[in-house]
């Protein structure tokens, strides 16, 4: 087994037993992290799905090209549930619309069913990395929050975002070329950018868990 | 260089980035509250300089009244007994003037008295020339004189010298806590303790009343808008006290006030 591999279901194995906790404690979230929840379980479905149809039919890029555009949607309802300013909801709202409309472009003819949809890919990953950013942003502006002196690290909210945040960061230049590497057949060196992107979504799924113990010691 | 280590190296940069991004921002905003709390330190430190400064203006400002009434007012008040001792003297028993002048002279020995309790009440000069245990006793034996309530005094007798400011508080805080025991707690003993370790001053303020003391205090402070309570808090807080509201049995209330390092600093 190699360490591509190894960390691959090392990730899917966290994120399914981080999945436990998290239904397990699914009514104490709120509306936003209960969109949280959803995104764990759409990874989980994510990974197992990718793992079983790899094996089946030795092609899944079809299946992790619609997950991703699931994802996407999750994360956008997720991130407009989190940020305030109505106008940035918004637009978050309406931007869903043309990134589905380029998923079908790339996906139906750009570059294939059965290609990394690089485009849409890397599209998606940089509207979540500035979700992402505009979140942390509003955190440090918040003046309830230093007003109450309530510390941003007590918030689940914040380590969710921190998780997807370092996750994206990962995976965008991961987005950005791997159907150049599939295409031109760079030999094994091209699954060492996997493996960081896997890294980064165990990291991710630790900073989820912690998310979770923030939620029970708020509300549990 | 070739592009796969380009796009590797990019991406660990991009991870690394990822992961200082969320540690900036976490030490970032604890840094805002940090100072925020600060802020939040010092302007509380301005209000209880204010506070202190008030205080000491009221109470400059009934000494001031206190030995007008004593040093004028009374000593005029004296010089008129005096007169009307003289002028009895002289008089023969004839229409009743001798009686009348009696009456009069006895009407001035109860201005003068109450005078003494109102410039005591101002400001306890007892607190100023015997210390605060003597001005608490002093205190005690004058309301006996106006009030139905038996009011006592215990103390071990071990009487430490206690700081002019600190002194002077915790006697308006038994002066106020008296004032509603007399006007709400319907009591008809009360038993002042005092009691003074080196680092510690104690006073219990016991009474048989109808245990609402502390019930009377918050309650005038929502109708009336009275600062019984918080007069007894601001006071405490300036010199470091505290005080504790208990249940007395069978009946009444026990306050109980503590002061720490409450000795004068020498030096």
């Amino acid at each position: 087994m190699s360490i591509f591999e190894i960390l691959f279901y090392a990730m899917t194995g966290i994120e399914c037993l981080i999945l436990i906790p998290f239904t397990l404690s699914s009514r104490l979230l709120n509306k936003a992290e209960r969109w949280a929840y959803y995104y764990l379980i759409s990874s989980v479905f994510f990974a197992v799905g990718s793992a079983i149809i790899a094996r089946l039919l030795n092609n899944n890029l079809w299946f992790t090209s619609i997950m991703n555009l699931v994802q996407f949607i999750v994360l956008s309802v997720y991130y407009a549930c989190l940020i305030k300013n109505t106008f940035t909801q918004k637009i978050i709202k309406i931007l869903l619309l043309p990134a589905i409309v380029i998923f079908f472009l790339d996906f139906l003819k750009l570059e294939g069913i059965f290609s990394f949809n690089s485009i849409f890919m890397t599209i998606r990953t940089f509207l979540l990395l500035c979700y992402g950013v505009i979140f942390f942003i509003q955190l440090l502006f918040d003046e309830e929050l230093i007003r109450e002196s309530i510390f941003i690290n007590t918030l689940p909210n914040f380590w969710f975002n921190s998780g997807l945040f370092i996750y994206l960061c990962s995976s965008f230049f991961h987005a950005l070329t791997y159907n150049f590497f599939l295409r031109h057949s760079v030999g094994n060196t091209n699954l060492i950018i996997p493996s960081l992107v896997f890294i980064s979504g165990i990291i991710e799924a630790i900073l989820f868990y912690i998310g979770l113990m923030k939620v029970k010691q708020q509300r549990g | 260089m070739n592009i796969v280590e380009i796009v590797v190296i990019g991406t660990i940069g991009m991870l690394m980035l990822g992961i200082l991004v969320v540690i900036l921002v976490i030490f970032q905003q604890k840094q805002v509250i940090q100072h925020k709390l600060a802020l939040r330190d010092k302007d509380l430190e301005l209000q209880r300089e204010r506070l202190v400064a008030v205080l000491q203006g009221q109470e400059q400002e009934r000494k001031r009244i206190a030995e007008d009434l004593h040093d004028e007012v009374g000593a005029q008040l004296s010089v008129l007994k005096l007169n009307i001792g003289q002028l009895s003297q002289h008089l023969k028993n004839g229409n009743g003037e001798a009686e009348r002048l009696k009456e009069t002279k006895d009407f001035t020995d109860t201005i003068i008295q109450h005078l003494r309790f109102i410039s005591q009440s101002l400001h306890p000069q007892a607190l100023d020339n015997l210390g605060l245990s003597h001005a608490l006793d002093s205190f005690c034996s004058l309301m006996n004189k106006n009030k139905q309530v038996a009011i006592s005094f215990k103390t071990s007798g071990n009487n430490r010298p206690v700081d002019r400011e600190k002194a002077l508080n915790v006697y308006r805080v038994v002066q106020e806590l008296m004032n509603n025991i007399l006007k709400h707690a319907q009591a008809t003993e009360v038993l002042i303790t005092y009691h003074s370790t080196p680092t510690l001053l104690s006073v219990d303020v016991e009474d048989n009343g109808n245990g609402r003391l502390l019930d009377s205090l918050q309650q005038s402070r929502k109708k009336n808008g009275s600062l019984g309570l918080k007069n007894i808090e601001s006071r405490l807080n300036i010199i470091g006290g505290s005080i504790t509201f208990a249940k007395r049995a069978p009946t009444g209330t026990i306050a109980q006030i503590r002061v720490e390092n409450y000795q004068p600093v020498i030096g």
